[in-house]
This record gives structure tokens, sequence and C-alpha cells, in this order.
């Protein structure tokens, strides 16, 4: 379609009135990531449980093996309905079997990812609360709160509204600005170092640890791709809005994660970690800043965290509408509610994952921080990686399978690359998982906890062949969305 | 649809004017204006007929169909969502069977007779009751309400059996504008919209 036909249709403009621009995407993907909880909690547990001191140079050799990742990703997206789901791709690269089994991993990924930060949410919580009322309830009954807080938002379907969360989103990189400065203006008595971003400082045992809780703070760019039809220009507004979005995150991430190191020193910031937790961040702006600058961090902290749940608990719950959508998981989890239009089942049964695991927790006496948030956290980390490494395999596919006018970079060269790379990765994270589950190297847990994601592949591939055999309806549709309503037309 | 007394919404705002725009493609298709068509690789609407329709409503909706042909369906039921909600009910009131909107900053509206408003759905829970099979018109609006979830509400009885067959008796093209309606709405819902 040209450009004047374009302008002259009447359809074309009204629709486009409410179509979004590259910062509206940029601001939702990095919303997702939801930044303060990154620096605030990740870091510090990144430092703390593992002992590895290279995370700033984690963060920037991440962000450039996501951006060669979303070369391929971008690419293929405007060849995917449903392009916002991992499993969608996979679907047509690899085969329907394995979408589902990346649909079950995902399930598994996302719903860790989304409970550990009810750990994180509690941790954060108590000293506020301690300070207000001089003592605090356990972590877990806050947990609770934000559980139940979360699980009627997502009934209500009430998404964060945007406004609401963009100024949100401001404050809290702006809290991040000024804290980094703090930071940066106050160096240990050893002066500043640049060690964090020496490969020897991150190529050491537990690298793959820090990568699992690196890439889990990456968690939500995958959506930019679910506005492609949303935008003013598919082809041009998702890439650039990802692109833009990665480097400020991976950025943001980094420098954030050396400033903490600089008034510590990264001889010490390990130790220290360890000591105060998430609340390191904050005790240094207190000390720099003033108790009432670091009070309004630990506050924007909490806020940043919850909105991180509630954004998760959404994405989990539309990926169980999809699926049930098609047919794959059952009919009933296809359902909307009528006067608020959300997806209800999805959502329950993501409330009823999150109430089991805080349970769990609470009655066995775990720890909210390493326990939940680290251990689960990467846990979910690692299973973003093998979604991340298997639709990367499937751009390669497809391309492969499809000719299409796209450049070879686009088609074969980066997501050759960023495949080779995200296997490595997930080797080094394996590796490591010790690390992660803070267990001996010779626990069985670690390699019990991997392998459950390799369950829900066999399960997955194994479902598939089901549908396929019994189903053929369902089978064809697998990967379609909602679009699964509409017989394929491709 | 909404609480006869009231006037307050019963079904979510974009679900409602999803299906309305729905209602209002369904209204041309009955009058065999236009139809479905798979078109390099879309489907489409093609206008079979461009005469007028009586009212303006779907005279405007078969004016820009004409105009712009190479939309996919899903296009047409964005389009016609925007507005289907107001300009349904300023059909309706022009037809006398809304009261107008009041000075109430709500602009609520409620029906002149519940009886009128209550007769097509009544009918097709009657005709659910008894095992009848529906006309095509009301094969259509029961289509519309499982495609939108509305028969959650407004149904006595929930047969799966029955909706499923009372659809696929349907003519093809208006099977794909119930079908093309329930991917819509689910594409609301998965794109937060």
């Amino acid at each position: 379609m040209s450009v004047t036909e374009r302008r002259a249709s009447a359809v074309s403009a009204a629709l486009a009135q409410d179509r979004l621009g590259v910062p509206s995407v940029v601001f939702f993907v990095i919303s997702a990531a939801a930044p303060l909880t990154v620096i605030g909690g990740s870091v510090t547990a990144a430092y703390a449980a593992t002992g590895v001191t290279g995370v700033p140079l984690a963060f920037i050799l991440l962000g450039a093996i996501l951006g060669l990742f979303a070369v391929g990703y971008v690419t293929m997206a405007r060849y995917v309905v449903n392009a916002g789901a991992f499993y969608a791709y996979t679907a047509k690269g690899l085969g329907r079997p394995a979408g589902v089994a990346t649909a079950w991993v995902a399930l598994l990924a996302y719903n860790a990812l989304q409970v550990g930060l009810y750990g994180m949410i509690g941790a954060a919580a108590q000293p506020l609360i301690a300070d207000w009322f001089g003592s605090s309830p356990p972590w877990w009954v806050i947990g609770l709160v934000a559980w139940a807080l979360t699980g009627v938002l997502g009934l209500m379907r009430v998404d964060v509204n945007g406004k609401v969360l963009s100024v949100l989103l401001l404050t809290e990189i702006a809290v991040v600005v000024v804290f980094d400065i703090a930071d940066l203006i106050n160096p240990a008595a050893s002066g500043y170092s640049l060690d964090v971003f020496d490969p020897s400082n991150l190529f050491v045992p537990g690298i793959g640890a820090v990568v699992a809780i690196c890439i889990a703070s990456f968690a939500g760019f995958e959506s930019s791709v679910v506005f492609s039809e949303e935008t003013k220009d598919p082809r041009r507004t998702v890439p650039i809005a990802t692109y833009v979005a990665l480097a400020v995150i991976s950025g943001l991430y980094a420098v954030s994660s050396w400033a903490m190191t600089v008034p510590i020193g990264s001889d010490k910031i390990v130790e220290t970690s360890r000591e105060q937790s998430s609340a390191l961040l904050f005790n240094l702006a207190g000390q720099h800043l003033g108790a009432t600058i670091a009070t309004i961090g630990s506050l924007l902290f909490v806020t940043s965290l919850f909105a991180a749940l509630i954004a998760f608990h959404n994405t989990i719950s539309r990926y169980v509408f999809a699926l049930g959508r098609e047919r794959v998981l059952p009919e009933t989890f296809g359902r909307t509610s009528p006067r608020t239009g959300a997806p209800v089942n999805g959502s329950v049964a993501q409330s009823v994952i999150g109430l089991v695991t805080i349970v769990i927790y609470a009655v066995f006496g775990l720890d909210p921080v390493v326990q939940l948030f680290f251990t689960v956290g990467s846990f979910g980390g690692l299973g973003l990686l093998m979604m991340l490494a298997a639709t990367s395999i499937s751009v390669l596919v497809f391309f492969a399978k499809n000719p299409s006018e796209e450049n070879a970079w686009r088609t074969r060269i980066a997501p050759g690359i960023s495949s080779v790379l995200l296997i490595v990765v997930i080797v080094l994270v394996m590796a490591n998982f010790d690390t992660v589950l803070g267990v001996a190297p010779d626990s069985p847990l670690r390699w019990i906890m991997p392998a459950v994601y390799f369950v829900a592949v066999g399960f997955g591939v194994m479902w598939g062949l089901v549908l396929r055999a019994n189903r053929p309806k369902v089978y064809a549709n697998i990967g379609r969305g909602a679009q699964a309503a509409v017989g394929g037309t491709e | 649809m909404h609480d006869n007394a009231t006037g307050r919404m019963r079904l979510h705002a974009r679900l409602t004017g999803l299906g309305l725009a729905a209602a209002i493609l369904g209204e041309l298709m009955l009058a065999e204006r236009i139809t479905v068509e798979l078109t390099v690789g879309q489907i489409r609407l093609v206008v079979l007929d461009a005469t007028p329709p009586g009212d303006a409503l779907t005279r405007t909706a078969l004016d820009h169909i004409v105009a712009e042909p190479s939309h996919r369906f899903g296009t047409w039921l964005q389009f016609l969502a925007r507005t289907a909600l107001a300009d349904v009910a300023a059909r309706m009131t022009a037809d006398g069977l809304l009261r107008p909107p009041g000075r109430r900053p709500s602009r609520r509206q409620v029906p002149v007779d519940v009886n009128i408003a209550a007769w097509p759905g009544g009918r097709v829970n009657l005709a659910i009751q008894r095992r009848k099979p529906l006309s095509v018109q009301d094969g259509v609006l029961l289509g519309l309400l499982v495609a939108t979830g509305g028969n959650q509400l407004v149904l006595w009885e929930q047969n799966s059996r029955y909706l499923s067959d009372s659809i696929t008796a349907l003519p093809p093209p208006l099977q794909e504008l119930i079908a093309q309606t329930e991917a819509a709405v689910g594409d609301s819902v998965i794109s937060r919209r």
C-alpha cells in the first residue's frame, strides 16, 4: 500500500489516531522490565548470592546478545500472529509440538519470575513498616497482601493505568539516576575502579548464576512486538523501540550496578551486599542524600515491585487465555469476564500458584530474598533463556523454509550468532546451577530443578502429538492465539 | 446490553463495541449487501449490492466498505467498534426505542418499553429451552452473544451443544462473522486494549 493510498483511507486514518509511536512502545517495554526492582533487588542479590563482582559487565554482554536476538525476532514477528508469545515462533519454526513445549516452559518460567517477587516485596516493605509503626509483620503477611491485591486487580483487568505507570516509571528512573550520581561523587577510600567491567571478574565459577538472575531482569522486553498491529509504522516502530529499550535498560543496569560499588569498593561489594541485601541501595542513598530521599527510594522500590507483580500476573493470565482460545488448554481458560473483559480463569490459576508458593515458603520458614526471589527468579531466568534460544533457532529455520525479501543479516547471520551465544549461556547457567540454588555442588537438586524444564518440554511435545492424532483442528491452530477462532488462512 | 433500570453497562465497553460492530456487518450480510471472501490470503468483505440500505447507520458503514474494499475483516470490526455503541444508541433513540439521554453527565439511556427491549433475548432463551431451531437473525444474535461472552449474562441455560449447533447451522459468511468477532474479542484481551 503506497503512502498516498494510506493517507486517503478514512478507515486507516481513524484507526491510526490511537496508534503508538516509538516513545510509547519504549516506555511500555522499560516499565515491563521494572528498573528499580532490578537495581534495588536483583543486583544486590546477584552480588550476594554469587560472590561474583562482574555483574555490570554481565548486563552489557546480555544486552548485546539480546540485541542480536532481537534482530531476527522483530523480523519474524511480522509473519507471526500472536506475536507477543515465544511459543508462536517455535510453533512456526520448529513445528507445533515444539510450540506446545515452549508454551509449557513459558508458563513455568513466567510464574517463577512472578512468585519470586512476592518474597522481595515482603522483605522490602518490612523495614518501611517497622519505621512507621515500630514493628513489622513477617514477610509472608506482606506477600499475601500483595498477592490479594494482584489477584483482585487481575480479575478487574486493571492494567496499571498508562499515565500512573508513566509517572511511576519516570520517578523510578529519576531516583536511580540521582542515587547513581550520589554514589559516583562519593567514592570509597580506594578511589574509582572499573574492576567490575574486567572480564576476569565475570568469567569465574558462578558466572552462570549471575547470568540467570541478570537475564531475568530483562524479562518483558519481548512484549514490544505485541504492539505490531497498533503502531503507526510496524516495520520501523517496533524494531527501533525494541533496540532503544534494550540499550536503555542494559545501560542503566550496568551503570547503576557499577555505581553501587563505587562508594563501597569493588573488593567489598559482595560482603556488603550479603550484610544489607536489598536495603543496600537505599542505605547508600541515606548516607549521601539524607533519610527522606532514602525513604522515598524504598517506597518506590515497593511500588515498582508491585507494578512488576501485576505486569507478570497479566502476562501469565493472557498466555493461559491464548492457550485456552486455541483449545490447547481446556476451553474454560479462554473465557473472559463479561463485565471486565478480563481473562478470568487464567488470572485465578496464576493466583493459586502464587498462594501455594507463599504458603510453602512461610510454612517451611524459607528465606524470602535468597531462596524465593533469587533462586526461583533465577530458575525463571533459565526458562527465559531456553525460550530465547528456541525462538532464535526458530527464526533461522523459518526463514530457511520460507524465503523472503528480508536480508541475510536479519534472517541468518544475527539469529545464527545469537542462537550459538544463547546456547553457550544456557550451558554456563546449568553448570553453575548449584550456585543458583545455593546448594553444595554435589546436591541432586542442581540437576532436578533444570530437569523440570526438560520434563515440561517432553510433556509439551507429547501433548502436541496427541493433539495431532486426535484433534487435528486444534493442532492446526497451535500458536495462533485468539486468531485460532478464525480458521488458518495462511 | 444494559441494565434496564439504571442503563449501566453490563458487558465491558470494548466487548460491546466489537459485538455491535459485528451486528452492523451482520445486518448488511442479512440484507445481502455484503459477503465474505478469501482474497490474497486475507478474509475480506465483498460488496454484493451497493444499493443504500434504509437507515443511516448501515448506509454509512456500506459506503465505507464500497470506498475501501482492501481492508481485512478484522480491520472493519476495529473500525466500526470505535463508534458502534454511540451509533447504535443514536439509531435506537431516533426509532423511539431508547429514551433520549438526560442531562446527567453519564448520558446513560434506558429503554422506552422494557418489554420490547427484552424480547429478542427472551425469544432466544425460549427457543433454547424448547430446543427449537433459531431463525437466521436470532442465530446471529446468539452467535455474537457467545463471541463476546455476553451469553454468560443473558442466557438462562448454557447448553454448549445447542450453542455450537446453532452457530454451525448458519450460512458460512455469518459463521465467519462470528469467528472473526471471537478472534477480535480475544485479541483485545491479549493486547490489553
